[in-house]
């Protein structure tokens, strides 16, 4: 099959899966092609050495840009050579007038690849672009992952309507996920399916075997991690309150927040706000080797988000053994099974948070095995072949309607 | 003379300026916004000094007058200049005006404004004033990555003649970064109790009214009140809440996700940003006034509300006790305590009387301690207290 995915930036570390998912289907003898408007030389540095980086570099076409006008305007005969790839498949746009010109241009590389399905791997992207079905003669599949059903458009209610109506697949990450995909007006007999992200469960493997060890003295503190952005969405006030009550009850702690954004000052005032200067400590961004040490380091995840569309940092520390204590936020239920990977506690609440946090520091035995028991789920439900054969699946089902 | 603040300048300021033009002061405001925007007032001169390559010309104009009046500031700026480049530039040009126009008092109103300015305040010959007003002592200094800025703060303090702190809270958090208690002015913000007065007689019966004015800033913790205001509706609360105040866009995302997903569509109500008439007109419209900051000064907003004849919801954030008595004006309740928030909510939703009771004494206290002619009183005490001194010390010198 020839499968054209289709994102903003390719490829980002925060975004992993997307390099995951396209070296998986190439694997499996795929015609994969990555059409995004950024592809970054740095980025393309961290995925050295991994054993799909060449071919998929050969695989990624930046798209023209929209945006500014005298830049397009430079691009324009370059998408035109593109275009004319396919004269008929060009024609049909010519005939939709001014505006078919101007999609033309911004669909030259994705027509020029010659896809059987395009898949929009962020809802948000796919809005205004459905056209792409009819002209190119191609299945159309959008994702929704989070942010594209909480944010994006919310003031616009017929925002997605098109995408509804168009769209040959949808793909949600979970449960919580395809709800509010419905509510926000999409047909509950629509062609869709719901497939959990992935990890790399072997990387993130202990190399130390956990110990019971009691936690919460001065000699041994409690060893609290979050990994993530520092973005409102993640809650980090939330989770510096939470532990607060945690070290209030007498637990000596300490708490490490690995990840940047433009919330760093917010999450630095409340830690001098909420007196845990001494005990939390901001790391900044990691990558996967920094954050897998992490997980070895801690004793418990704690994840705090108000919007979540999954979570691969919450997938990654059940993987290393690490208990979650997370809120309840979208898909987070579906990751983390409340009493027996983790706690599941209602987002917002810093008390209901803090209570659990206590319940597993005072239980060397229950967080090991809350942990073992996350390790065992991760690696059962959440593995990266998996993934891959229920996306080739999905496409086939769309492809075969 | 008015030290890089934008023109034109944020509300509070305007009042401030136009009061003391009012009196008769001539005020220069140094600028670094281009461009001709801004009104025009008697005894107000505005000098814009913008970045960049246009900084040159601006500067160069300044050189002149400057080298007429005080040729010795004229060749230490130009040596500034020379010797720092582009922050040298941006040095001088400040050098350069202050010898131009020879103001009795130099005034800082961001504190952080002054960190380029420090060679200036220390050799300038004008005693400066520099304002402490929230974020810049009570937020960055607690940024690892603003160490540098936080690092200058002492020094400010000690060269500034004056350091003016909207509030105690203020005041006692500047000391904790090196500043000597008798540098301190305290000068409360204050508001026009003329504009801002309370909606005469009782409209017809409707249902409660909510309102929450300010910007969409993260420090103002609005997701704090959205909880704080879901949970009072869970225990029984029946009112609207409407917010006014516009932000960049994650925090508009933010807050209407939050309304969203608290499940509050249909009774909190998102203006965005409004003109100063129409804020007026929605505090007089309103029953109960909220603001859930987790770091203020005194907020502008919530002393407009209680000239308005408003009970208020605020937390314990900075200055704000100052203001507001836990009681008697409204409630005051810790910062990110979203149940006591709540409970204040339902306390005064559940009570006509105690809302009259409390607007009424709000009203009061701005009228005894928050009135901009009582701050324009204090404001020319303290310049020229400091005009004195300084005609003092120079008696003394010759």
């Amino acid at each position: 099959m020839r499968i054209v995915m289709v994102a903003p930036a390719f490829p980002q570390t925060s975004e992993t899966f997307l390099f995951q998912k396209a070296a998986g289907l190439m694997e499996r003898g795929h015609s994969v092609t990555v059409v995004c408007q950024r592809s970054d030389a740095a980025q393309w540095e961290r995925y050295r050495g991994h054993p799909a980086q060449e071919a998929l570099r050969g695989a990624v076409r930046v798209a023209a840009p929209a945006r500014p006008r005298w830049l397009a305007a430079m691009h324009a005969p370059k998408a035109a050579l593109r275009a004319m790839e396919r004269p008929q498949v060009a024609a049909r746009y010519f005939r939709a007038g001014l505006r078919g010109w101007r999609d033309l241009y911004l669909d030259a590389e994705i027509l020029a690849a010659k896809p059987d399905i395009v898949h929009f791997e962020f809802g948000a992207t796919a809005a205004g672009r459905m056209h792409i079905g009819e002209r190119l003669g191609c299945k159309v599949v959008v994702s929704f992952r989070g942010f594209d059903l909480n944010f994006a458009g919310l003031d616009d209610p017929h925002f997605y309507d098109e995408v509804w109506a168009k769209a040959d697949g949808i793909h949600c990450l979970g449960q919580d996920l395809w709800r509010r995909a419905q509510r926000r007006g999409c047909p509950a007999d629509k062609l869709h399916a719901l497939i959990p992200p992935a990890i790399d469960a072997e990387f993130f493997q202990r190399k130390k075997e956990r110990i019971p060890e009691t936690a919460g003295t001065r000699e041994r503190p409690l060893r609290l991690l979050s990994v993530g952005r520092l973005e409102w969405k993640k809650g980090y006030e939330f989770a510096l309150e939470a532990v607060k009550r945690v070290k209030d009850a007498g637990m000596a702690l300490e708490y490490r927040i690995v990840g940047d954004g433009s919330y760093y000052e917010a999450v630095a005032f409340a830690r001098h706000q909420l007196g845990l200067e001494q005990e939390v400590e901001l790391c900044g961004a990691m990558d996967r080797e920094g954050v897998r040490e992490q997980l070895e380091w801690a004793d418990i995840f704690v994840h705090a988000a108000v919007s979540e569309g999954f979570c691969n940092a919450v997938l990654e520390a059940q993987a290393m053994e690490t208990p979650v204590v997370c809120s309840d936020a979208d898909g987070l239920p579906e990751n983390v099974v409340d009493g027996v990977t983790g706690y599941v506690t209602p987002r917002r609440r810093p008390r209901e948070m803090a209570e659990r946090i206590l319940a597993l520091a005072a239980d060397a035995e229950l967080r090991l095995a809350m942990g073992r028991a996350g390790r065992e789920r991760v690696a059962r439900e959440f593995r990266l072949e998996d993934q891959i054969r229920r996306f080739e699946e999905f496409y086939g089902r769309v492809a075969g309607r | 003379m008015i030290v890089d603040i934008r023109w034109p300048a944020e509300t509070f300021l305007m009042r401030k300026i136009e009061a003391l033009a009012g009196c008769g002061y001539r005020i220069t405001v140094l600028t670094a916004d281009s461009g001709r925007g801004g009104p025009r007032l008697r005894n107000v001169r505005v000098v814009r000094v913008p970045g960049g390559l246009r900084a040159a010309g601006a500067a160069l104009l300044l050189l002149l007058r400057a080298a007429i009046r005080d040729f010795r500031q004229a060749i230490r700026g130009l040596r500034e200049w020379v010797g720092g480049g582009t922050s040298g530039l941006r040095l001088a040009a400040r050098r350069w005006a202050v010898a131009a126009f020879r103001p009795d008092v130099l005034h800082f109103e961001w504190t952080l404004a002054a960190v380029p300015c420090l060679a200036l305040i220390e050799d300038g010959g004008v005693p400066a004033v520099v304002s402490c007003r929230g974020a810049h002592v009570s937020i960055a200094p607690h940024n690892p990555r603003r160490q540098q800025e936080a690092r200058a703060l002492p020094r400010i303090f000690s060269l500034a003649a004056k350091v003016h702190c909207v509030s105690e809270a203020i005041a006692d958090e500047a000391v904790a970064l090196g500043m000597a208690r008798d540098k301190a002015a305290v000068i409360r913000p204050a508001v026009d109790p003329d504009r801002f007065v309370p909606a005469m007689g009782d409209s017809q019966p409707k249902r409660l009214g909510i309102l929450m004015t300010g910007a969409l800033i993260w420090r103002k913790a609005y997701e704090f009140a959205l909880t704080a205001y879901a949970e009072a509706c869970k225990r029984g609360l029946d009112a609207e809440l409407t917010i006014a105040g516009g932000g960049g866009k994650e925090e508009t995302s933010r807050l209407l996700y939050a309304i969203q997903d608290l499940g509050l569509e249909s009774r909190v109500f998102w203006k965005g940003s409004q003109s100063p008439e129409r804020i007026l007109e929605m505090l007089r419209e309103s029953d109960v006034f909220l603001h859930s900051s987790v770091s203020e000064g005194i907020s502008n907003a919530v002393l407009e509300a209680m000239a308005c004849g408003l009970p208020v919801v605020v937390t314990d954030a900075g200055g704000m006790r100052e203001a507001v008595r836990d009681g008697i004006d409204g409630f005051v309740v810790p910062v990110r305590d979203v149940d006591a928030m709540a409970e204040a909510l339902l306390k005064l939703a559940r009570d006509p009387e105690l809302r009259r009771r409390m607007g009424a004494a709000a009203r009061q206290r701005v009228l005894e301690e928050f009135t901009l002619e009582r701050q324009t009183r204090q404001w020319r005490g303290l310049y020229e207290g400091l005009v004195q001194e300084t005609a003092a010390r120079q008696g003394h010198g010759s």
